[in-house]
């Protein structure tokens, strides 16, 4: 299960919407702090977010992932100049970033390496 | 069997039943002639109690006559009264016989008198019965009638006895008979018995033969390494093979698995990797009991902890009636097939997108250094031609030709990448090999010249003067050979022979030869002088420099086009490279079309262009400038693709332009496509640009764009290229355009598309939604603006960039960019504002064509 983290509501409804066509199971929360929520109850596999969230922000997210769900890939949106962004989103523990716009090719592509599906194994 | 029984039961009766109704018939026979032989008993009793009665009725008279006593005669009558009976009997039984009836009726008068005899005798007085008595009449009467009975008697004796033997005979008969039919009847049974006996045998035999057939055929199902299951028209198990029993035992160790529905109903059987239960009807062997044969391989079976994957494969089962009894499936369990398949998939995936990285890498690497190399190499050439003190040429000479070997290095590195990859891709175009030579010769005479060598470069005359294949291939083929050839020559000459070396029907085979009177090689490095980064010898490299890589380009671009390349040296005296490359002969069609174009060229040459140079980098504008201008061409320069449009929107003419692809604002695809679709103006446009990996012709082609020249380039060769594209059209300067063009939007909706795949539905929610929010964004950062609240600024402008990417709206992408980073960076408010003013403007255009696209799109839908 993927969670999207994302306020714009167009970004996040295209997201949802390309993922929901790759055929993955989507949850969608429109601030940090409707994700942290989402993280307590439910288990994924997949965080995306964005970086500038209310309430809280991604950065926290990013840190509140890694230490209470380390298992938790997280995939992080940015813009296409905020580079040093990005790299502070990496050095908290983000495993990968996506660009926005994003190209649909390449977020099924990124998403589907942190999603193998492993239906042989035991 | 039965009918075998019928059969000698049929023969028994067919057998018996005539003998048995002869033998009835004998039997009758017998009947009568024993009754026969009573009667002739009887006959002889009658005639023999005729005799006593007589005898009687004599002594009696006689009696009566000596004593007169009354008791002789008492009983007188009732004895005369018999006699006659007797006599009439006798009569009645012999009806049948004339001759003792005639003997009868001769008998009868005797018979009489005697009685009359008698009675006179009683009647008459004692002495005259004496009298009478001893007349002796009565004994001869009485003699007479005795020989007379005697005779009958006789007769029925001499009958009794002939009746006798037929009697016996017959009786003898009637018992062989019956011995035979007796006999007849055990033979029959015993046949009988004996068919009915094989026939059993036989039976058995055949059985015991079926059986094994069974047996065996069973073998063959328990033997067969896959698994095998027979179930009936409700889904129950009938048979499982040992494979099958196996499979499903290691799913199911606890019990195997009756039914398929209850299997299905218990979520245990699923759509490989997925949690969907496997639907019932798309199962094979439900398929087959409705009479369909199919195979799956996605079925995956689930239980507790353990999970297999099968394929299966299942048809019907017909009975005599061609009713679906059964269904019988075959599968196996490819679990670990899936799983390698799976992992080999991942690799590939990995392998495909390291591949793509590198390619990537590739042309992020070449486009990076050409551009730069483009300047550096065009403003060394200029200077060179700048007066020069002896000093500053020297140092120009140098930077000229370290920039064109480095140069070198990046193409033969790119052209070793692209063949690896396979994407080296050869053309098939028309071309001579003469004036491919004469340019050859320009090419390479400087150099030549430079170590003081002869260059002759020599075509006989029987080769084709057009040829069909690739002509830059080639020249690459002998730059490299000549190249290498100057490199490795000290003095002498270098030659250059192409020939003829076979003629087939449709293609022609040509020989080049590459001959130098250099170093040589020597006989052991022969077999490793293609290999790359390969020189004979490691000084070599020392002194000669260069990648290694010439050669081994070489023989893979001689191999690709199909042809081979050998050498022949000694090591002191030379060497000769020899290139056979089979080239399609040209048809007329070429001939003319060829031919036709050089005229053209010739035409043109002399003729003053105006070209546009669309190009973002300042220091490529201004090599463009000068080198077009030194052609004698006035330029006008456009710093990206939307100026460029800018310009030919506001009614200005060009001859060609030349258009970089990368570039900020509008990229040369995408002006191009402006140009063409919106615009639709047909002016030449020339593709310029760094990115060299293969394909990128191709594209340039696919938008619009007329030909394609990679960065950086040669004055020569783009002079050329203008001059080969302006056709019939650069003939004609009166040409017009044609200004009137489609409106253009300030949107593009192409990404939208592609990311939507097509999904009109979502590609309209998306536009609503941008409708919705972006007035409100807008009106945000209005205030932000005006209130100079730069974090505020800076965010709304951040989160607006996104959406209105999404919406293609470039310029607005980029405006918001700029405004976020001046308020990230506080600067300057009355900056900002212009900014503003700007993205205000266009989110109001884009806000009303987006708007007027909705309903586009309604009217489509509804119509």
């Amino acid at each position: 299960m993927i969670l999207i983290v994302e306020d714009d509501e167009m970004m996040l409804r295209a997201l949802e919407f390309r993922l929901k066509k790759d055929g993955h199971e989507v949850t969608v929360a429109r601030n940090g702090k409707e994700a942290m929520e989402y993280l307590k109850v439910s288990s994924f596999k997949l965080v995306i977010t964005d970086l500038m969230l209310p309430f809280v922000m991604g950065m926290e997210l990013i840190s509140y992932i890694k230490a209470n769900h380390p298992q938790v890939s997280v995939i992080v949106l940015s813009g296409a100049d905020d580079e040093s962004t990005v790299i502070e989103a990496f050095k908290l523990g983000a495993d990968d970033f996506i660009t926005k716009p994003f190209s649909p090719g390449e977020l099924s592509l990124r998403v589907r390496r942190f999603l193998v599906r492993q239906p042989y194994i035991g | 069997m039965k009918i075998k029984i019928l059969i000698s039961l049929g023969l028994t009766l067919v057998l018996v039943l005539p003998i048995q109704l002869y033998s009835l018939e004998l039997s009758k026979d017998l009947q009568q002639t024993q009754d026969l032989v009573a009667h002739t008993h009887e006959v002889m009793l009658q005639l023999e109690d005729i005799n006593t009665k007589l005898t009687v009725l004599e002594s009696n008279t006689r009696g009566y006559v000596i004593s007169r006593n009354d008791s002789f005669i008492a009983n007188y009558d009732e004895l005369r009264q018999s006699i006659r009976a007797a006599i009439a009997s006798v009569r009645q039984l012999t009806s049948d016989n004339p001759l003792q009836q005639q003997r009868i009726s001769q008998i009868m008068p005797y018979i009489e008198k005697k009685i009359a005899f008698t009675e006179a005798t009683v009647s008459h007085t004692a002495s005259e019965g004496i009298e009478l008595v001893s007349s002796g009449d009565g004994k001869r009467l009485m003699d007479t009638i005795r020989e007379q009975l005697i005779s009958i008697k006789e007769t029925e004796t001499s009958l009794l006895q002939h009746r006798m033997a037929a009697s016996k005979e017959l009786s003898d008969y009637v018992f062989m008979i019956n011995v035979i039919i007796t006999l007849l009847i055990v033979l029959v049974i015993l046949g009988a018995v004996m068919f009915i006996f094989m026939d059993i045998d036989k039976r058995e035999r055949l059985e015991t033969e079926v059986r094994e057939n069974e047996s065996r055929l069973k073998q063959f199902f328990e033997a067969l390494p896959m698994g095998i299951t027979v179930r009936d028209a409700a889904g129950d198990l009938f048979f499982t093979n040992k494979q099958g029993r196996e499979t499903l035992h290691n799913i199911f160790p606890e019990s195997s698995i009756h039914n398929l529905q209850l299997l299905v109903k218990d979520q245990k059987v699923l759509k490989a990797g997925t949690d969907e239960i496997y639907p019932l009807e798309e199962m094979p062997v439900i398929q087959a009991l409705s009479g369909h044969s199919s195979s799956v391989d996605n079925i995956e079976i689930r239980n507790r902890d353990k999970s297999i994957l099968l394929s299966e494969t299942a048809s019907p089962v017909y009975n005599s009636k061609q009713e679906i009894v059964y269904a019988i499936a075959a599968f196996d369990d490819i679990t670990n097939r899936k799983r390698e398949e799976f992992e080999l998939k991942q690799a590939k995936q990995a392998a495909e997108d390291s591949s793509l990285a590198k390619e990537r890498f590739l042309a992020n690497m070449s486009h990076e250094i050409r551009t730069p190399m483009n300047a550096i190499l065009g403003f060394t050439n200029l200077l060179h031609r700048s007066p020069l003190i002896a000093e500053q040429l020297q140092f120009v000479d140098a930077i000229r030709s370290s920039g064109e070997n480095l140069l070198t290095i990046i193409n033969d590195i790119l052209d070793v990448s692209k063949i690896q990859a396979g994407m080296m891709q050869l053309e098939t175009i028309p071309f001579g090999l003469k004036p491919l030579f004469e340019s050859l010769q320009v090419l390479l005479r400087n150099s030549a010249q430079e170590k003081g060598l002869k260059l002759t470069i020599e075509c006989q005359d029987n080769v084709p003067w057009l040829l069909i294949g690739d002509p830059v291939r080639l020249t690459q083929i002998m730059y490299n050979l000549v190249q290498n050839a100057i490199k490795f020559t000290a003095k002498g000459e270098i030659a250059v022979n192409a020939r003829v070396q076979k003629q087939e029907q449709d293609q022609c085979w040509i020989e080049i030869a590459v001959s130098d009177t250099g170093i040589g090689i020597s006989q052991d490095k022969l077999d490793s002088i293609f290999e790359r980064f390969s020189q004979a010898t490691t000084a070599t490299t020392r002194e000669f420099g260069g990648t290694g890589l010439g050669l081994s380009i070489v023989k893979s671009l001689v191999e690709l086009q199909g042809g081979k390349i050998s050498i022949a040296s000694t090591l002191g005296k030379g060497s000769v490279f020899s290139v056979l490359i089979p080239y399609k002969n040209a048809s007329e069609e070429d001939i003319s079309l060829y031919s036709e174009k050089s005229n053209l060229e010739e035409g043109v040459i002399q003729r003053h262009l105006h070209v546009l140079v669309t190009e973002d980098n300042v220091l490529n504008q201004k090599l463009a400038i000068r080198v077009l201008s030194d052609m004698g061409f006035s330029v006008e320069v456009a710093s990206n693709g939307s100026e460029a449009v800018q310009l030919l929107q506001a009614g200005q003419r060009f001859d060609i332009i030349l258009m970089d692809i990368q570039m900020p604002v509008m990229d040369g695809y995408e002006a191009t496509r402006v140009i063409r679709e919106e615009l639709k103006i047909d002016i030449p446009i020339m593709a310029m640009t760094a990115h060299a990996m293969s394909g990128e012709k191709e594209r340039c082609i696919a938008y619009g764009m007329n030909d394609y020249l990679s960065k950086p380039f040669k004055a020569r060769e783009l002079q050329s290229k203008i001059y080969l594209l302006l056709g019939t059209d650069a003939l004609s300067p009166e040409a017009e355009f044609s200004t009137a063009a489609a409106t253009p939007t300030v949107y593009d909706l192409s990404y939208l598309s592609n990311m939507a795949g097509g999904n009109i539905g979502f590609m309209k929610e998306m536009v609503g939604l941008f409708l919705t929010h972006t007035p409100l964004e807008l009106k945000k950062l209005e205030q932000a603006v005006m209130q100079a609240q730069l974090t505020q600024v800076s965010e709304v402008a951040h989160k607006l960039k996104s959406s209105v990417a999404m919406m293609g709206i470039e310029r607005m992408v980029y405006l918001l960019k700029e405004l976020e980073s001046q308020a990230h960076d506080a600067a300057n408010p009355h900056i900002m504002k212009t900014l503003h003013e700007e993205i205000a403007k266009i989110g109001e255009t884009a806000l009303h064509e987006l708007g007027k696209w909705v309903k586009t799109q309604e009217i489509t839908v509804s119509s």
